[in-house]
């Protein structure tokens, strides 16, 4: 809490403290931490780690095995595809695209979503049941219809797709921030710090955020899954594919029909993709039991 | 002697929706007159249901009241500041375990209504944070801790505190005697008592024990479906 | 009782009217002309949408409701395919996961869902055709029904519709059909699979930590009669409650399978209409889909009024 500062000093253990403690004894979720450590690894340094120009394309060399197979070669570490384009050089660039979009739109859905959530916790009476009936005509409408609407209106490139996909995620997330928020409104604690005078976004910001961590993680790992899933979804069925760059979903989709003949070409994408989604999931998990002990 | 408090003609009523359209009105409790002098005791009692709880809420600022009003050394309750009247008028609530946020320090928790209420220098609160903690004699060591690790005894001490911090003249307090053992329950008694001597404070409390209200209060106000229906002097 | 059903059909016609405006709105901006004023324009849109006058599909010339609502039956077919089989492997595992909680069994089952979970749909449904070659399975990979039945549209949906040709090839179109959706169901209860057993597991342990469980247990009840006498019937509300808010999130991935598996539903629909520039089928997808899955949520709602009146569940606001 950014309230105190003059006890803060010589605390015993902070919360926060105590949960990275209890986290970090959760070996499934540090060996999965170190995976995504690794993947931001490749977002950042993938301009250096690629030996091919993903767009490159080598004729002598078509639908080549991954090098640890018969007919492999070390200079293509996963093979090549139909238009002898290097599997890895591609799989780092659409790890690029793909994860880097996926937190953008995170990030985004969260800053947002929270500052909405807490107003939309603060409104009252009429204003609120119209928000509130919004929502509910909102999350109706299947995230997959909304993004393809949105991809309609605003022309179909991979930046729109990402904004596509944020403002299809938005409501869901508003309401599940929203009715967390109103589980812990509903506390002892909160009258009481009401009437310490406390205005009612000061208590979202500083005293309701920081003691409902436990549904804001799985609420944000939430948001994670289904953007990535989405991103990769709309780039599979030919959407926001049509700029240089390459993103996982399009390299399934674009080597989709090779499958037969070179099996690594959709394989390796598909388990990235798990390995990304799956790390995330586990992390998340491991927190959030990581919080609910600490509070124990 | 001075009349700090005069409830006059308070009501409460909450809506209670029965149908797609309809509603209906519940009287929590009303109209309710009586008077609280400065360093007085008052006992609120009544059946369960009586509107006991919903009449101290509406004193404390955390429900408005229908109808009537609070005045407070002769001024309505309602047109002073939200942080005059909070600075003036504080709770002591029953449960001292939920009504204490469990991510903040006990330090911090004594310090939040120092910061939003009153524009007081860094030492000087801190050094009312200290006297306060003497006042329930609490060691200072207490404020770095965490409300989970602290005995019932010293989360009841903590609640007092939180409620004095402000040096208000009014204390109320719900039931917060009822969950505790015997040997507690005095200990807590003479603490209030020991607070109200020196610093001259006047309590609103609700107790369904009608010996301690004898022993504690000036006055025992019993409710019955929202109206008073007795107010004597002990 | 009858005042709950009362103010989910109030609920229920609140929302609709905002699901209309929202279709409006893009009907509005997709329609480059605009003869009227907004307000005039969205009382005709309206009653047009009464009327059943939904509007031609450009691509075929059929009329676009008709042709939403048979995709949508396609689609609910699967999912309903889904739903059978992913509740009931999912819900034992979830009530063994929620009984022995931080067990090794519970550690084995809760990794299965989240690894469920982890596996994007899209890529699973392009792998079933080489998974069911691995096992030797002679199962379908794409359609609807086989071509070589013909099956006259009576109700929509194909399953109930292939029964009425009984007549000329027996039972054999109805086999076909039930052929054609078993591997796309098996995409899509992935999802249902782990959300299912981590409701599950969650209840049972909510269940399983209240008072009245102990007092069950020291009146000297064994584990497997406490299940049966207090904690179904106190655990379906709640995962029937929360499966109804994953509804259109299940709609999504359903879509995602019958467009990889070309079973004619709703996404393959809605994709070959944006891909020929049929963009007026955007706001007849917003009335059809998100009215059913509306009206769905408050039918289930009240069901679960009716039959467990006690919980009165609202995510909804009133
Ligand atoms: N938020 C509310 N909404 C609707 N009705 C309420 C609300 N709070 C209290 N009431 C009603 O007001 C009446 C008085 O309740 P109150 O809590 O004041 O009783 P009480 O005297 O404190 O009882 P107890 O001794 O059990 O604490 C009751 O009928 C109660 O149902
Ligand atoms: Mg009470």
């Amino acid at each position: 809490m950014s309230i105190n500062d003059e006890f803060d000093k010589k605390q015993i253990r902070t919360p926060l403290h105590y949960i990275f403690q209890i986290f970090k004894k959760k070996v499934a979720a540090i060996i999965a931490v170190w995976i995504i450590c690794t993947f931001l690894f490749i977002i950042i340094f993938a301009d250096f780690i690629v030996s091919h120009s993903p767009s490159e394309q080598n004729m002598n060399a078509l639908l080549l095995p991954p090098y640890w197979l018969k007919g492999g070669n070390t200079a293509y570490l996963l093979g090549t595809d139909e238009l002898g384009r290097d599997n890895f050089s591609r799989l780092i660039m659409g790890i690029q695209r793909t994860l880097a979009g996926a937190l953008i739109i995170t990030a985004v859905v969260s800053f947002f979503g929270l500052i909405l959530g807490a107003l939309a916790s603060s409104l009252k009476n009429f204003k609120a049941s119209i928000l509130h009936h919004l929502l509910d005509s909102l999350l109706t409408i299947p995230i997959l219809l909304t993004a393809l609407i949105f991809i309609v209106i605003f022309g179909s490139s991979f930046q729109n797709c990402l904004y596509a996909i944020a403002i299809s995620l938005l409501p869901q997330f508003i309401r599940s921030i929203f009715l967390s928020i109103e589980t812990e409104m509903a506390k002892p604690y909160i009258v009481a710090l009401k009437i310490d005078s406390m205005s009612d976004l000061q208590l979202v910001k500083n005293v309701i955020y920081p003691n409902i961590l436990e549904p804001l993680v799985t609420i944000i790992n939430r948001v994670f899954t289904m953007a990535i899933i989405e991103i990769t979804t709309l780039g599979f069925l030919g959407f926001g594919v049509q700029t240089k760059g390459t993103e996982l979903g399009a390299i399934i989709a674009n080597n989709f029909e090779f499958m037969y003949l070179s099996p690594i070409l959709v394989l390796a994408p598909g388990i990235t993709l798990f390995i990304i989604i799956f790390s995330f999931n586990v992390v998340a998990e491991g927190i959030r039991h990581a919080i609910i002990e600490a509070e124990q | 002697m001075q009349t700090l408090l005069n409830i006059s003609n308070l009501c409460k009523n909450y809506r209670r929706s029965t149908g797609f359209f309809t509603s209906r009105q519940i009287i929590a409790f009303g109209p309710v007159n009586f008077t609280l002098e400065r360093g007085k005791t008052l006992a609120l009692m009544g059946k369960s249901g009586s509107g006991k709880s919903a009449l101290i809420e509406a004193i404390a600022g955390i429900t408005k009241p229908t109808f009537g009003e609070i005045y407070f050394k002769g001024r309505p309750l309602s047109t002073l500041s939200k942080k005059d009247r909070h600075k003036s008028i504080r709770m002591i609530f029953n449960d001292p375990i939920h009504s204490l946020n469990a991510k903040a320090t006990i330090g911090t928790t004594l310090l939040l209504p120092l910061k939003l209420n009153t524009n007081l220098l860094a030492i000087e609160q801190k050094r009312q944070i200290k006297d306060v903690m003497k006042l329930v004699n609490l060691s200072s060591d207490y404020l770095n801790y965490y409300p989970n690790i602290l005995s019932i005894y010293q989360l009841h001490q903590v609640a007092i505190a939180r409620a004095m911090i402000l040096n208000p003249e009014i204390i109320i307090a719900d039931e917060v005697l009822a969950t505790l053992d015997i040997s507690l329950r005095f200990k807590i008694i003479n603490l209030l008592l020991t607070i109200q001597e020196k610093r001259n404070i006047s309590y609103i409390f609700i107790s369904h024990n009608i010996k301690l209200a004898r022993h504690l209060s000036d006055n025992i106000i019993v409710l019955n479906n929202g109206l008073i229906i007795k107010n004597t002097p002990v | 009782m009858l005042n709950y059903i009362m103010r989910r059909l109030g609920l229920f016609i609140s929302t609709a009217f905002i699901l209309t405006l929202i279709a409006y709105a893009l009907h509005y901006w997709l329609n480059q002309s605009h003869s009227q004023p907004i307000i005039n324009g969205y009382i005709t849109y309206m009653i047009q949408i009464l009327k059943g006058n939904w509007g031609i599909s450009i691509i075929d010339h059929q009329p676009i409701l008709a042709k939403g609502l048979k995709s949508l039956a396609s689609t609910l077919e699967l999912s309903i395919f889904a739903f059978i089989g992913a509740l009931t492997l999912a819900i034992p595992l979830g009530i063994i996961a929620g009984i022995y909680r931080n067990g090794q069994i519970d550690y084995l089952i809760m990794s299965t869902a989240i690894i469920a979970l982890a596996l994007p749909v899209f890529w699973v449904a392009i792998m079933m055709p080489t998974v069911s070659n691995i096992f030797h399975l002679t199962l379908p990979i794409d359609g609807q029904i086989s071509p070589i039945y013909e099956v006259k549209n009576v109700t929509g949906f194909m399953l109930i519709d292939s029964l009425f040709t009984t007549g000329t090839y027996h039972f054999e179109a109805f086999y076909s059909r039930v052929r054609h959706l078993i591997l796309p169901s098996i995409v899509l209860s992935l999802f249902i699979f782990a959300e299912t057993i981590r409701l599950t597991r969650h209840s049972i342990s909510m269940v399983m930590k209240s008072n009245y469980i102990n007092a069950a247990y020291s009146k000297g009840l064994s584990t497997v009669q406490i299940l049966r006498s207090h904690v179904f019937k106190n655990i379906y509300p709640s995962i029937i409650h929360d499966l109804r808010s994953n509804l259109s999130t299940l709609f999504s991935f359903a879509m995602t399978v019958d467009i990889v598996f070309k079973s004619k539903g709703s996404g393959q629909w809605l994709l070959t209409s944006i891909h020929e520039g049929d963009y007026i089928v955007l706001p007849t997808a917003i009335l059809i889909i998100g009215g059913f899955i509306l009206l769905s949520s408050i039918l289930i709602d009240i069901l679960l009024m009716l039959t467990s009146p006690t919980k009165r569940i609202t995510l909804y606001v009133d």
